[in-house]
């Protein structure tokens, strides 16, 4: 020590104080590792492809139950009574570039999600066991929902890759890639997905005009079968309990599924300001009166994806659409079953759809059983649109001035503001009101 | 899960260092003799505590004492030179012969001035440095400035004394902190990575928030865990021309703590008393006169026996400490405040401990202790954007979320509470072993934990089952500094040099743990296991690391002109593995011109200084990886979903500041001013670069990518008007104005963001505003900056026969645009008393006599944030204080002294700003802590009044 105090005093320590840290900076001292949650490279690692593919679960139930929330705003299944949408016009079928940027951000990352994870696991099953695995077949299952979201709900989808901005196209492009999603589901694994792959097939098939291969595969999934998109408290609160079981910033007032009393089984309701038996019996926005839907109790109520209800209604509608009457009634009277609603008597005429519902023909009862048998599950606006419904050219428009409500939603902001392959007025364009 | 951070042979590195500084001391030893005296202000005749006291040409000294006298023991045998130097007073000098066993008295009279050259600072440099050396402004506030305001808080302390720094509070909600910054915006980090460095005695702070009491909608901060009366001194150096031997994380300038220390010699008490109101008034337009029934519920349910939600908070204060020591001087305070807000029940409750050592072990060995410890306990009312907000509640009137049968008060049942333990202490050790070498050792840790509960009672009126949230927050950080400097006079043009060395390192450490329950089985549960639905939602864990050395190198020249020059190094846990160390260097010069011969003799004082430097900001902990966080699916199973897309190249952000700038006293120092021009560029801003979600993520990549310049001004002047013994008057003020804007993001390619401010705010601007009985018609526009682009403050302070004291100070904020979002939502709900005319109209179905932006503003069905958004310049009489200090000989028994004062706070302002008050801010988790600048629903700044007595004995 004392031969370092001499070397300070002989003014040597300002190299060796420099030399010092220099040595140290070689040495290490700066070499810090960042800390981390869970490291990329640490789920390379087969006994991880269940949490990754729980994971995917997880970024679907984020979007589902958005959709559900919104389009039933959007689409009148429920009217808007509390404070949410910029000056309103979103309740009342306008939607704005602005509200729809999270449905749009999270059915990209599912499917990015389900494509990232299926890579993954094809470099860690060897030989047979990834061809065999039910969680590729699941992957590409809720892949295909994520499309068949995009699909139904935006007026045009974009499909991008990090180095290679795409362009806006026409939705048909979402339905074949749900149908190549869902065809994989088939593909792969033992089964267990394989009823909710062809449940989904029905549905794209059907958005692409394809009736016969819809009803192929409608015709393979059961009456009672159904398969859900997962909510819990924890995680994954179903939003459309918060905003309208909880609180009460939609009411089943002034909508189709509000004109049954009793409520019918499939869009349960309650009538707050009958009944006293709510926390609220105006919405909040202090005016509307509160018509409580009770499809969603509970905050981990999950959502219908692919159900037999669902396969069964589009087995009815390529029987409308190919003028079979009795196979028509067959197939509502089926759904109608499994809620012991009595069955209807087959209708005299195909007939047209109308506004308000008359329920008096073939379009018209499936118009109304679809909004019934599907309520508040987020797939309205596409009927609405794929129908050009008559709804659209009045509905329960309050805003002066505007002649259509939207039957999709634009492609968001978030999108068009740093994609340079179009405008956010071309974006928006697809809409009635854009 | 849990995060790691491992550095290797960092902490064994700097351990030699210490162990290097501390084996090779001399042993040297002297003694004989004493000095004694008192400091006084020559115009008020104040005594001035604090004041350094040293032998000339010795490191022997000392501090006064709160009564300005000291004591200078073993003072060796001969004719010395006294020294005293005082912020803020000019330099005074005695000759005294001392004699062995004797004392010798040296008395002194001191004059303020503004502009004191030989003043030493600390912050900026390496180590200790005199104002003629150093080539940037330092903003100094001291004890005299603050003694005879108003201070509910720490921030109070800043808020309007020093050009360049802005203070916004948050809300009026007691215990509520405040926003500070330096220099306006110069990153994209948002107001997080804006932040200043703070140090307490030189130990670095944790410089952000506390946990959310997210119910609450409003924050703490850490900077008001400091007790305000425990404060010596502040030293603001605000940009990166200054901070560069700061390193990495040091952009947003640096705002150095330094707190009172023991002057020595008998014990000499300090008692404090406040008591005071703090109080809201009229609340919303003149118009309504129930003041959107805040100030007049008597027509609502639930409504509190005095017709009134607001009620007037009783503020008490207590203070005390002591502070003497012969051969270590000593300083202990403890202090007692107790803030009821103006919504029962809010209140704030501070305790805060501090104890000081000093002690010399050798004459050229000078080791301080520094500890602290303070517990905040506050109760919150819900507020803010939350459907169990009271205010949202009260203000909607009957269009709110309580159910109809329940009052409004039935929100209040809710019991939002946070308790804040925070520790800090330091280790300062100075060894001076000869007259040219000096080295510094600071080793400190800062200590503080936070619980949070949120507890909605059985029964409650939106969960009659109840629930009860804990939120935990545990915060570590270490700091080891080390800097060394040696002088000498070089061989050659009569050049000084010092030249300065150091290191330092610095790991941050924090835990979060979350709680929750739910289903009571009964009234009077009070703990989370009293639920039967028990979840631990939450746990977090997080260090980082970083460590850094620099070198700088001063060149002197007949101590007039000064050259700088110095380089810091850092590394950093959080930069990319493809990184490196970061590189900050720094130049500064100052050459005080007045020293000339030619200078003319009336304008005594006139340094130009100038300083170029860089310093940066680190990324976010996991920004360098990709990452994946834990969750839950498929009904609670496990898994994973992404977190961090991660940017294995990603570094620091760099900012280059220029800054110039000249002080200047003329006319025996009554007149000063001070100007900065100040420009700063940052390059490799972080910026979370937004793609389009259409390629499969919604999570923005961060990168080095973008590029924000920030440029402005800074002048203050001080005058002292007129100056007697029985009547003096000085006047002083400051001035802000700069602007940043947006040079680049990148390949983004929003041009709308282009040459915008960082913190610009956007919203629908009508676009058809005259048009007669049209639906108006909107399109997204600029409104302007978020934050003030323009500050000043004025102060004043008169003295009558060197007892009587008046002060003022106010402040104007302005350039800024904010959003009154609450009041666009009561007009939404015909909750708007000035709108009701056009309300009227439209649900008559006739508004043709309407214009567009009428119905834009005003309608109920077609109300806009954009039509109020509107600039929010305001000017704020922060406050106003009256002190008579009791003549000496009036005093009872051993009272040495006693001043009493009449102070007020934020007594009135003015404003053009439509909503409720311009400093009302919506922070929490609704709106988080960004640039969004929104009032909704929070409560206003109150006034304050109190009364004060402080007494020496």
């Amino acid at each position: 020590m004392m031969k370092i105090a001499c070397m300070i005093r002989r003014g040597i320590w300002v190299p060796l104080t420099v030399l010092f840290f220099l040595t140290a900076g070689c040495g290490d001292l700066f070499d810090i590792e960042n800390p981390g949650e869970i490291l990329d490279s640490d789920l390379n690692d087969a006994e991880l492809i269940p949490v990754l593919i729980t994971g995917l679960s997880s970024d679907v139930s984020d979007f589902v139950d958005d959709y559900a929330f919104n389009v039933a705003r959007i689409g009148d299944e429920l009217a808007g009574s509390g404070s949410y949408g910029s000056t309103g016009y979103f309740r009342t079928g306008i939607a704005e570039q602005d509200n729809v940027n999270g449905t749009w951000e999270q059915s990209h990352e599912a499917r990015w999600m389900a494509e990232l994870h299926i890579a993954r696991i094809e470099t860690l099953l060897e030989g047979g066991a990834f061809q065999n695995s039910d969680y590729v077949s699941r992957a590409y299952l809720l892949m295909g929902l994520a499309h068949m979201s995009l699909g139904e709900n935006y007026c045009f989808v974009v499909y991008s890759e990090p180095d290679n901005y795409g362009g806006l196209q026409p939705k048909t492009v979402a339905f074949d890639r749900a149908v190549a999603a869902y065809t994989n589901a088939l593909a792969y694994g033992t089964g267990e997905f394989h009823t909710a792959a062809r449940a989904g097939l029905a549905a794209a098939y059907a958005a692409l005009g394809d009736w016969s291969q819809a009803v192929t595969n409608a015709k393979l999934v059961p009456d009672d079968f159904v398969m859900h998109t997962y909510y819990d408290v924890v995680d994954d609160e179903n939003v459309v309990w918060v905003e309208t079981h909880e609180r009460p910033e939609m009411s089943a007032i002034n909508t189709y599924a509000g004109t049954f009393d009793p409520p019918d089984p499939r869009a349960p309701f309650n009538k707050c300001d009958v009944t006293g038996s709510c926390s609220h019996d105006t919405g909040a926005d202090g005016v509307t009166v509160h018509w409580r839907q009770d499809k969603y109790v509970d905050d981990g109520d999950d959502i219908v994806s692919w159900s037999g209800k669902e396969a069964r209604l589009i087995e009815a509608e390529a029987a409308l659409v190919g003028g079979n009457l009795g196979e028509f009634t067959t197939q509502i009277n089926a759904v109608r079953a499994l809620y012991d609603l009595p069955p209807i008597t087959q209708p005299a005429t195909a007939g047209s759809l109308e506004f308000p519902n008359a329920y008096d023909d073939g379009w018209s009862i499936l118009d109304g059983e679809r909004q019934l048998t599907l309520w508040v599950e987020g797939r309205r606006l596409w009927d609405l649109h794929r129908w050009d419904h008559p709804f659209l050219n009045g509905g329960t428009i309050v805003w002066p001035g505007e002649t259509r409500r939207d039957s999709c939603m634009p492609v968001p902001d978030g999108e068009c503001a740093v994609n340079p392959n179009f405008t956010c007025a071309e974006a928006a364009a697809g809409t009635n009101s854009g | 899960m849990r995060s790691r951070t491992t550095v290797r042979n960092g902490i064994g590195a700097l351990a030699s260092v210490l162990l290097l500084f501390l084996f090779t001391f001399p042993l040297m030893a002297q003694s004989t003799g004493q000095v004694s005296g008192r400091i006084i202000n020559g115009a008020t005749g104040e005594p001035l505590g604090g004041a350094q006291v040293v032998i000339q040409g010795t490191s022997i000294g000392t501090m006064a004492n709160p009564q300005g006298r000291y004591l200078i023991l073993n003072v060796p045998v001969g004719t010395h030179t006294v020294e005293v130097t005082r912020l803020g007073y000019g330099y005074q000098s005695l000759e005294i012969t001392v004699g062995a066993g004797e004392t010798a008295v040296a008395d002194f009279e001191l004059r303020t001035e503004a502009i004191a050259l030989d003043e030493v600072v600390v912050t900026g440099t390496a180590g200790s440095a005199r104002r003629r050396e150093i080539g940037n402004t330092i903003g100094v506030i001291n004890a005299d400035d603050i003694q005879a305001t108003p201070i509910t808080s720490a921030t109070d302390v800043l808020q309007g004394r020093t050009a360049g720094l802005t203070v916004r509070p948050i809300s009026g909600t007691p215990g509520a902190g405040s926003e500070i910054m330096l220099r306006g915006v110069n990153t994209l980090g948002g107001p997080g990575g804006n932040r200043p460095l703070i140090y307490v005695d030189g130990v670095r702070l944790e410089n952000g928030l506390h946990q959310n009491p997210d119910e609450a909608n409003t924050r703490t901060t850490i900077f008001d865990d400091l007790d305000p009366a425990s404060i010596e001194r502040i030293e603001v150096i605000k940009g990166a021309a200054a901070t560069t031997l700061y390193g990495t994380e040091a952009a947003g300038g640096v705002i150095q703590v330094f707190t009172k220390g023991g002057g020595g010699g008998a014990p000499q008490w300090t008692a404090t008393i406040n008591q005071g109101i703090s109080h809201i008034g009229h609340i919303g337009p003149k118009a309504d006169s129930t003041g959107l029934n805040m100030n007049d519920c008597s027509a609502d349910a639930g409504c509190p026996a005095s017709g009134s939600w607001l009620k007037n908070g009783h503020i008490q204060e207590y203070e005390l400490s002591v502070q003497g020591g012969t051969n270590v001087p000593w300083y202990v305070s403890g202090s007692l405040s107790s803030q009821d807000g103006n919504l029962d029940p809010q209140n704030a409750l501070n305790t805060s401990l501090r104890a000081n050592f000093r002690f010399e072990p050798l004459d050229n060995l000078n080791i301080r202790m520094s500890n602290m410890f303070t517990r905040r306990d506050i109760l919150f009312v819900p507020q803010g954007n939350n459907a169990e907000g009271l205010m949202l509640n009260v203000m909607r009137g009957p269009k709110d979320y309580t159910p109809n049968d329940v009052g409004d008060a039935a929100v209040l049942e809710m019991d939002l509470r946070q308790q804040i333990d925070h520790f800090i202490t330091g280790l300062n050790i100075t060894w001076t072993p000869t007259a040219s070498l000096s080295q510094r050792l600071n080793v400190g840790m800062d200590y503080s934990t936070s619980e949070y509960t949120e507890e909605r009672p059985w029964g409650f009126y939106s969960k009659p089952v109840g629930n009860r949230e804990n939120d935990l927050a545990l915060d570590r950080n270490i700091t080891v500094d080390y800097a060394g400097t040696y002088d000498t006079t070089l061989p050659f043009l009569n050049l000084a040099s010092t030249t300065s060395w150091g290191a330092q390192y610095y790991d941050e450490f924090s835990w979060g743990l979350n709680a929750f329950g739910e289903t009571f089985s009964g009234p009077g549960d009070k703990l989370i296991t009293s639920a039967v639905d028990l979840d631990v939602f939450g746990e977090g864990w997080l260090r980082v690391a970083s460590g850094g050395f620099f070198l700088q190198e001063q060149f002197g020249w007949n101590d007039r002109f000064f050259l700088t020059l110095g380089a810091r190094w850092d590394g950093f846990s959080t930069f990319g593995e493809g990184f490196g160390l970061a590189f900050y260097p720094k130049v500064s010069g100052a050459y005080t011109i007045s020293d000339h011969n030619f200078w003319p003799s009336w304008w005594e004082t006139m340094k130009l200084r100038f300083a170029v430097g860089e310093s940066g900001r680190a990324p976010g902990p996991f920004a360098s990886k990709r990452t994946w966080g834990s969750t839950s699916g498929d009904t609670r199973q496990a898994a994973v979903i992404l977190s961090e897309l991660g940017n294995e190249e990603i570094g620091p952000e760099r900012t280059l500041e220029i800054e110039g700038g000249f002080e200047a006293s003329m006319l025996e120092g009554r007149f000063s001013i001070d100007f900065t021009y100040f420009d700063q560029s940052t390059t490799d801003a972080l910026l979370r670069l937004d793609r389009p979600a259409s390629i499969g993520t919604e999570e923005a990549i961060l990168t080095n990518l973008g590029e924000v310049v920030n440029s402005g001004l800074e002048f203050s002047a001080n005058a002292s008007v007129y100056t007697s013994s029985a009547f003096s008057w000085d006047v002083g003020g400051n001035y802000y104005h700069g602007e940043n804007k947006i040079v680049s993001l990148g390949p983004v390619t929003d041009e709308r963001l282009q040459d915008r401010p960082v913190d610009a705010i956007f919203r629908d601007r009508i676009t058809n505003p005259d048009e007669m009985g049209a639906k108006p018609t909107f399109e997204n526009d600029y409104f302007g900056p978020a934050r003030p682009t323009t500050t000043w403050g004025i102060n004043t302070r008169m003295t009558f026969f060197r007892r009587l004291t008046l002060e003022g100070l106010g402040e104007f904020q302005g350039g800024h645009v904010r959003e009154a979002g609450g009041v666009r939502q009561n007009v939404r709900r015909e909750q708007w008393v000035p709108c009701q005319g056009v309300m009227d109209a439209v649900n008559a179905g006739d508004y043709s006599m309407y214009t567009a932006n009428d119905l834009a503003t005003c309608s109920h069905k077609h109300a806009n944030y954009g039509n109020w958004t509107d600039f929010a310049d305001f000017f704020r009489l922060r406050s106003v204080s009256l002190s008579y200090r009791v003549p000496e000989n009036w005093l009872p028994g051993n009272l040495t002294g006693m001043t009493l004062r009449a102070q007020g706070r934020n007594l009135w302002h003015t404003t053009d700003w439509p909503g409720i008050d311009p400093e009302g801010n919506a922070y929490g988790a609704g709106a988080g802590w960004s640039w969004s600048a929104r009032e909704y629903y929070n409560l206003p700044i109150p006034q304050v009044f109190m009364l004060s007595a402080t007494v020496n004995f």
